[in-house]
């Protein structure tokens, strides 16, 4: 029965595809049990109480590649939940789709997931809680970076796999590799670089012209304005009333919540 | 030439003392006290010796018998040719405050806390060539006397309504200038002339030969109603700003079309001529120049500092490095961010580039200098390379950035080899900018050609 209910619960999400309502309340999961079924397969860490998710809806991995990506999304328990959704997204953003699968999913647990859209063709990493304060935007952006090539070459496995690794090596406290960082730091810095210095050697250069107070003040001078007179001239009233339209206030701030961040394949 | 009436040595114009000191038994004696020898008599004219640069045509003259061994305008590095002729002496004169040593310590400090300015500029051997130069100026003095009408509005709100009120003001205005000053030098760059201004009139001393011995002088060859204009300009502008004081009731004075000048009607007489001082350097580097000039009165300075390459190259790879880490704690751009941000830099170097030509155009024909053109004329066109570097490369590179954006491929290899490409031309964008900075921070060897004539002052 309560397999059943993690069946429903992910159908819902897959039904969710079309977003022509998505559920907000999460469909609860506590104290549910390991289920493997075609294309769908949920373990439960019982030490932390957070579960993998896996739901191959869009059909791109193989029964053993499953099983594999399985026990790798494991370690991701001891931090929070892991997904990994394989579909085709239609009408909406991946980016939307993944943060609607994963309140569906956990609703405001932490956790994290990681979306193959085949409809859009992005694979979007999404965290929520306290697993975004370290897989953050950037960092989203950094692993799909390093992964998305695998997706290009249909390797998908491969591809969910070493993001899920990337994401495990950041949340047990090391780093991972940021080449595109690096590289487009390092040349961004270059160039910002020289383009402050000319400035700064502009700044540094430019002489100032002495103000008209300084030759005012230099000039023997007196000036004398006697008999003045003022005569009004002209009248003319035009009816302009106030705007009445009163200012929005500011929006509220977000609240901690998640993101994520993603590429195209 | 004036000598010791001790020991029959020279005597020159002591900054420190303000009086005539003689080298040899250091007697010194008060300005004034004492006759120049070669002065000649019941004249308004004193005998000087003309120096002239053959390579650039500029002139400076002096009393003494010292000769010149390089010229301050051009920076040439030449025994002068000199010729012995009369020249009217000026009206006033506002003798040297700032002594040579003064002037090397500003001038030091101010090169020093520029990091980009070449090693050379700090070159004790450079700075000893910092001469003292009286620089001809024709001062005028404006009368304003006249009853003026003017029109103005007020506009207030009340309730649903604006309120707009018009007023006709009058008044006799009457204003008196004395020591508006404008250089009557040809030679000296007008930009330079308002940059160390100003001399103030209670500086002013009768003119006396004594105070120019051990000195240069340039000499006027400036008509005097070339400034004229500009004279009664700055009084009617300051006339204006004490009448607006006077009219509270509305909200601004209303200019007509053809000024205030018509209005207030100034009257400028011919003006006087006199002598301010100014500590002088050139620097000559590849066929252009870079001046240093100080205020001898005050000490205000201006200078054209142009910049090493090498030291702006060190310092913004220096730079480079905290950059990097600080984009690296807190910035990871996606490629097509990172290819974004080049464009927006690129593009900020690309205004720049168009706004230093037009810059150069500027000072290359002399557009602001008045005094120059008005006796040499406008000098031709000058052409300055960098145009395919500076403006076409980086330019394709743009293009090829905003197609990539647009057309988004999915590999990030477009994204970094459009970035590269951007980058590639945004350097040599920015070599051309150091250049034009270089050209912008110097000027042309100035060719003083024209035959002056007979000098006025």
């Amino acid at each position: 029965m309560r397999n059943i209910k993690v069946i429903i619960a992910l159908l819902a999400v897959a039904f969710s595809l079309s977003f022509a309502n998505v559920n907000a309340n999460a469909t609860s999961l506590e104290g549910e049990k390991d289920y493997k079924d075609t294309n769908f397969q949920f373990h439960k860490n019982e030490s932390t109480g957070y579960a993998t998710y896996l739901y191959d809806e869009a059909d791109l991995l193989s029964e053993k590649e499953e099983d594999s990506l399985a026990k790798d999304m494991e370690p991701i328990t001891e931090y929070g939940y892991c997904a990994f959704i394989a579909t085709t997204v239609e009408g909406t953003t991946t980016r939307n789709a993944a943060s609607q699968f994963y309140t569906n999913i956990f609703g405001e647990q932490p956790g994290t997931l990681f979306l193959i859209d085949m409809g859009n063709r992005n694979i979007y990493i999404y965290s929520y809680g306290s697993v975004y304060k370290v897989i953050t935007d950037s960092y989203a952006n950094i692993i799909t970076d390093n992964v998305y090539t695998y997706a290009s070459d249909k390797d998908y496995y491969t591809c969910a796999s070493k993001a899920f690794s990337d994401i495990n090596t950041l949340l047990s406290g090391q780093n991972i590799a940021k080449p595109m960082k690096y590289v487009n730091n390092v040349l961004l810095a270059l160039i910002l670089a020289l383009l402050i210095n000319y400035f700064v050697a502009m700044f540094m250069s430019r002489g100032h012209k002495a103000s008209n107070s300084e030759l005012i003040t230099a000039v023997e001078h007196a000036i004398q304005i006697t008999n003045v007179h003022t005569v009004q001239t002209g009248h003319r009233e035009i009816y302009d009333p106030p705007s009445s339209s009163s200012s929005g206030g500011g929006g509220g701030g977000g609240g901690g919540g998640g993101g994520g961040g993603g590429h195209s394949f | 030439m004036y000598t010791c009436e001790n020991c029959g040595a020279g005597l020159h114009y002591d900054i420190k003392s303000g009086k005539l000191l003689c080298d040899s038994c250091l007697s010194t004696y008060m300005v004034g006290s004492i006759k120049d020898a070669s002065a000649v008599e019941e004249t308004d004219e004193i005998n000087a010796k003309v120096f002239h640069c053959p390579q650039c045509g500029g002139e400076i003259v002096t009393i003494d018998e010292a000769a010149a061994t390089f010229c301050s305008y051009c920076g040439a590095s030449a025994v002068l040719e000199s010729r012995m002729t009369g020249i009217k002496k000026p009206k006033y004169i506002i003798p040297f405050k700032k002594t040579k040593d003064d002037c090397r310590e500003l001038y030091l400090k101010h090169v020093k806390s520029n990091i980009f300015a070449p090693k050379e500029l700090k070159a004790p051997s450079y700075l000893d060539r910092f001469r003292g130069i009286y620089i001809p100026y024709w001062v005028y003095d404006v009368h304003i006397d006249k009853d003026a009408v003017f029109t103005g509005d007020e506009t207030h709100r009340r309730g649903d309504y604006i309120i707009e009120d018009s007023f006709k003001m009058t008044c006799h205005v009457k204003g008196d200038f004395s020591g508006i000053s404008y250089d009557a030098s040809s030679s000296f760059d007008d930009e330079l002339c308002q940059e160390i201004a100003p001399y103030p009139t209670n500086e002013y001393r009768d003119f006396d030969t004594g105070y120019i011995s051990g000195f240069y002088a340039d000499v006027a060859d400036v008509d005097y109603q070339l400034y004229m204009r500009d004279a009664a300009d700055f009084a009617v502008d300051n006339t204006m700003t004490e009448v607006r004081s006077k009219f509270t009731e509305v909200d601004s004075v209303d200019t007509p079309d053809s000024g205030f000048g018509p209005v207030l009607a100034p009257s400028c007489g011919e003006p006087k001529n006199a002598l301010f001082p100014v500590w002088f350097l050139s620097y000559r580097n590849h066929g252009r120049v870079a001046y240093g000039v100080v205020n001898g009165l005050t000490g205000k300075m201006s200078t054209d500092t142009p910049i090493s390459v090498a030291k702006y190259l060190l310092f913004s790879l220096l730079l480079a490095i905290p950059l990097f880490f600080l984009l690296n704690v807190g910035l990871v751009l996606t490629p097509s961010a990172g290819l974004v941000a080049t464009c927006v830099i690129t593009g900020i170097g690309l205004i720049t580039f168009l706004v230093n030509r037009s810059n150069i155009k500027k000072q290359e024909t002399k557009e602001l200098d008045k005094g120059y053109v008005s006796v040499y004329g406008k000098p031709g066109k000058t052409t300055h390379n960098g145009f395919f570097t500076g403006l076409i490369f980086p330019s394709i590179g743009l293009l090829i950035a905003i197609a990539i954006l647009v057309f988004t491929p999915v590999s990030d290899i477009y994204y970094y080899a459009a970035n590269l490409i951007l980058i590639v031309a945004t350097g040599f964008m920015l070599i051309q900018l150091i250049r034009q900075f270089n050209i912008l921070a110097t000027r042309p060897l100035p060719q003083f050609n024209k035959n002056r004539g007979e000098v006025d002052a």
